[in-house]
């Protein structure tokens, strides 16, 4: 009996040994794997790789066409994977160019402007009076309101649309039938046109639909059936003419902030993280290198090598109407420095201005008018322009001061002044609804700032500082533009 | 002869030992066999689908196991509803992959409506019901419903409806690719010496602009807005969606012209002034002057192959291409119209 009861003690303790070596239940499956259809250059390229670690890359040959002749990558799905699942996206569109009529920066304009604020509403205030108020530099002090004049320089610069991504489509597939394979063909970037005698021939062009065909042989027959299609962008619609007109800084170049208009942008499709994403082995990364279905930027001008001929005079009053007396005034020159970004989207630029003197730089000034009489079919009135006393206190004598006699025919909407040119005013206006004067002055000295390109500077079209791809702008001086840029290749991707 | 001794002999010590061996041997074996032996076998792991669609206005159902057909019955026969078609998943699919397609986009006088989107997406099997609304396709000049599929009140997928080319009546502010101030007043009047700029923020269409020489300002422009009873309001010209101030630019098919109405609808004697000597309006036949006017670029899917014929959706191709011939295949399923024509209605094809 105590040799059977041992036998069965040994039975027991073996019993665990027994089930684990014996009945292991071998852990396999099928690999996973990811096939690529994308263009490189000229090339259209196909990559297909298991998670076991084969991967070949395979550059499409000529006579491997389509139906039509179109190169195609051929895809012949591994036999029994439990699914399929098909990423196509189309390509970007092409960004717009400007039209030859517009082709040429316009050159810039020196005006003045005048704004009356209240302190109350600094939602109403101008960038650059908001900005000076926040550095404390705050020459209206807590009056209620307040009254400035800038004077700058003004640029028109025109910019075209971008074009469009392309759209991102997805199919899962439970079975393919035996004996299908996939013909592939991924849509080419809509190109940036050549033709910009109009700005309808120069809007970019559309981006490529990108096709997944199934194909089936049955004897002599082939039939092939798209079943999927992911439409390319649209390209940036030339005809849309979008200029800006901003004050020209002390920069360099003076993009003037149009890099970051979203209209101009080149638009990231995201589809490279879809791809990325889904497939993490490293045996199984993917083999495209640029951004599938991004599409181009439009067209901007620009201008390099700006001299700083922006400034702005701030005059304080403590009241309004006949009560307001002037307390003063004082030129502040405007840099970089002081605006910093609200106007202005920097790549890659340093500060690099130094100021000189200008001998001749006109600009106009304005001032008010009194009613004196009416002469027949004609009004007389006396105006001053200065900036030194009230402008309309008859007795200003300051240095800039100028008094006119004006003339004014409703009907015929002419004035005549009592002299064109008294204290280096010249080419004066009248304007009857404001009862303002308004006259040009040359000033004989002026301080200029001028920012030179620095020579580590690396300038950029992007859109923001991580934007490393971003191209440089072209050309030099008052004809500096960033270029439209063609829309991205599609690409394919198959995951199973 | 066997003799009653040698019955009640018995077996030998070493006889019963190799018995227990043998049996121990086999309790051993099937001690790892007969838990198994217990899971329920699964009877069938075909590959099946689910369908459903309109057909002549009316929802349809229709489940297939490999080629076999359950046969096509209304929604409504089959526990769903006139709108609704109800799908119980297999209890053995390890997974389900859904195929959906909105309605597709009505056409307009001149183009093609668009398809309605495509979504293909997988899920884990469950074994609650799900509940497929189509949806239904856009009339001439109209946008196409979406195609809901939900799993008790929640969602499990949209796929959205196609767009018409005609109308801006369905969009929303994401369907703006690109907002450009394109014209603007420049006399003395208005010109505050800072360009006018249209930027789309935080899903707004904001403007900023000369209001006077002395007044640059910002405003968010309402895109479109909806009255009590839910009705779209077109003769406001507040918003960016009217039938009054806003239309299509001539020789496009995605680019409208919005005007600005600022100086009427800000009009105050004391700070915002309008200076009747340049009230100049910009539109033809309309009375309001405009201080600037926006171009507005949609997202909407233009055909400029041929603009004006119908637009097949990727459902449709999907359906071709794998050869089914049942009456899905018959019924162009998110197809967007052609000229004056009306798209068709949305369809989900549920696959194991």
């Amino acid at each position: 009996m105590l040799i059977v009861l041992g036998i069965l003690a040994i039975v027991m303790l073996s019993l665990p040994t027994i089930t684990k070596k014996v009945f292991r239940v071998e852990e396999t499956r099928k690999p996973h794997g990811r096939f690529e259809c994308y263009w490189e250059g000229n090339k259209l390229k196909s990559y297909y790789a298991e998670e076991s670690g084969s991967n070949v890359v395979h550059e499409v040959k000529d006579d491997e066409v389509d139906a039509d002749g179109n190169k195609v990558c051929k895809f012949d799905p591994p036999k029994n994977p439990v699914y399929f699942m098909i990423y196509a996206v189309g390509a970007g569109g092409g960004g717009a160019r400007i039209d030859s009529a517009n082709s040429s920066t316009p050159a810039a304009v020196t005006n003045s402007a005048t704004s009356y604020l209240y302190i109350s509403s600094p939602s109403n205030w101008p960038d650059w009076v908001r900005y000076l108020m926040s550095r404390e530099h705050k020459p209206w002090g807590d009056r209620g309101s307040f009254d400035v004049m800038k004077t700058s320089s003004q640029q028109v610069l025109n910019y075209r649309l971008g074009g469009a991504v392309g759209r991102i489509e997805s199919l899962f597939v439970p079975q393919m039938e035996s004996g299908t394979t996939l013909e592939i063909i991924p849509g080419r970037g809509g190109a940036v046109s050549s033709d910009i005698l109009s700005a309808e021939n120069a809007s970019g062009g559309a981006g490529g639909d990108t096709y997944v065909k199934f194909v089936r042989t049955s004897g002599s027959t082939t039939e092939r059936l798209v079943a999927l299609l992911a439409k390319g962008g649209a390209g940036g619609n030339g005809s849309v003419i979008g200029k800006v007109s901003q004050m020209r800084l002390g920069s360099n170049p003076g993009d003037m902030g149009l890099s970051d208009y979203a209209s101009v942008k080149a638009k990231e499709s995201n589809f490279k993280e879809i791809g990325e994403n889904v497939a993490d082995s490293p045996f199984m990364r993917s083999q495209i290198t640029y951004n599938p279905g991004n599409s181009g930027r439009g067209e901007t001008q620009g201008v390099a090598d700006t001299s700083g001929q922006v400034w702005y005079e701030w005059i304080s009053y403590t009241g309004l109407g006949e009560n307001s007396r002037r307390l003063g005034s004082q030129w502040i020159n405007i840099t970089e420095d002081y605006l910093s970004t609200p106007f202005y989207g920097q790549y890659g630029y340093e500060n690099n201005c130094s100021s000189t003197t200008a001998s001749s730089v006109t600009e106009r000034r304005g001032g008010y008018c009194h009613w004196v009489s009416s002469t027949g079919s004609s009004m007389v009135f006396n105006c001053t322009v200065g900036d030194t006393s009230d402008s309309t206190d008859a007795t200003c004598t300051g240095v800039d001061c100028a008094h006119f006699v004006v003339t004014y025919n409703p009907s015929l909407e002419s004035a005549s002044f009592s002299t064109e040119s008294p204290n280096d005013y010249s080419s004066c206006t009248f304007n009857f609804n404001y009862m303002q004067i308004s006259c040009a002055k040359t000033l004989s000295s002026y301080t200029i700032h001028n920012c030179p390109m620095p020579a580590s500077a690396t300038a950029k079209c992007g859109t923001d500082t991580d934007d490393t791809d971003a191209p440089a702008p072209v050309g030099s001086g008052s004809n500096m533009k960033c270029e439209a840029t063609a829309g991205q290749d599609g690409a394919v991707v198959i995951l199973w | 002869m066997v003799t009653r001794k040698k019955i009640l002999n018995g077996f030998s010590l070493l006889e019963a030992c190799i018995v227990m061996l043998i049996v121990a041997i086999f309790v051993a074996v099937m001690a790892n066999v007969i838990p198994q032996k217990a899971k329920k076998k699964v009877s069938s792991e075909a590959h099946g689908r689910f369908e459903c669609y309109y057909k002549n206005g009316t929802l349809y159902q229709q489940s297939f196991t490999g080629n076999l057909g359950s046969g096509e019955k209304t929604a409504v026969e089959s526990g769903g509803t006139s709108t609704r078609c109800k799908f119980q998943p297999p209890f053995y699919a390890k997974y389900i992959i859904m195929d959906a397609v909105g309605g597709g986009a009505g056409g307009g006088t001149s183009v093609g409506g668009g398809e309605g989107g495509f979504v293909s997406s997988f899920y884990t099997s469950i074994s609650k019901s799900y509940m497929i609304e189509p949806g239904r396709g856009g009339a001439v000049n109209n946008n196409g419903e979406p195609t809901l599929i939900k799993s008790g009140e929640s969602t499990l997928l949209t796929a959205n409806g196609g767009k018409s080319k005609s109308s801006l009546d369905n969009t929303t502010v994401d369907d703006i690719l690109s907002c450009v101030v394109t014209e603007y007043a420049t006399d003395s009047y208005y010109d505050c010496k800072t360009s006018p700029r249209c930027e789309i923020v935080d899903g707004k269409v904001r403007v900023s602009f000369c209001r006077t020489k002395d007044n640059y300002k910002t405003v968010d422009l309402t895109y479109k807005a909806y009255d009590s009873s839910g009705t779209l309001i077109k003769n406001n010209p507040r918003y960016i969606v009217n039938s009054l101030y806003t239309k299509k630019k001539e020789g496009t098919q995605n680019v409208w012209l919005y005007h600005d109405i600022s100086l009427f609808s800000d009009y105050s004697d004391a700070t915002n002034p309008v200076y009747q000597a340049h009230w100049e309006p910009k539109v033809n036949d309309i009375w309001t002057p405009s201080l600037y006017t926006l171009e507005i670029t949609m997202d909407v899917d233009v055909n400029e192959a041929s603009p004006a014929s119908e637009s097949k959706s990727n459902l449709e191709r999907y359906i071709e291409s794998m050869k089914y011939t049942s009456p899905i295949s018959t019924v162009h399923p998110g197809q967007g119209g052609a000229a004056n024509t009306a798209g068709t209605a949305g369809a989900a094809i549920i696959l194991w």
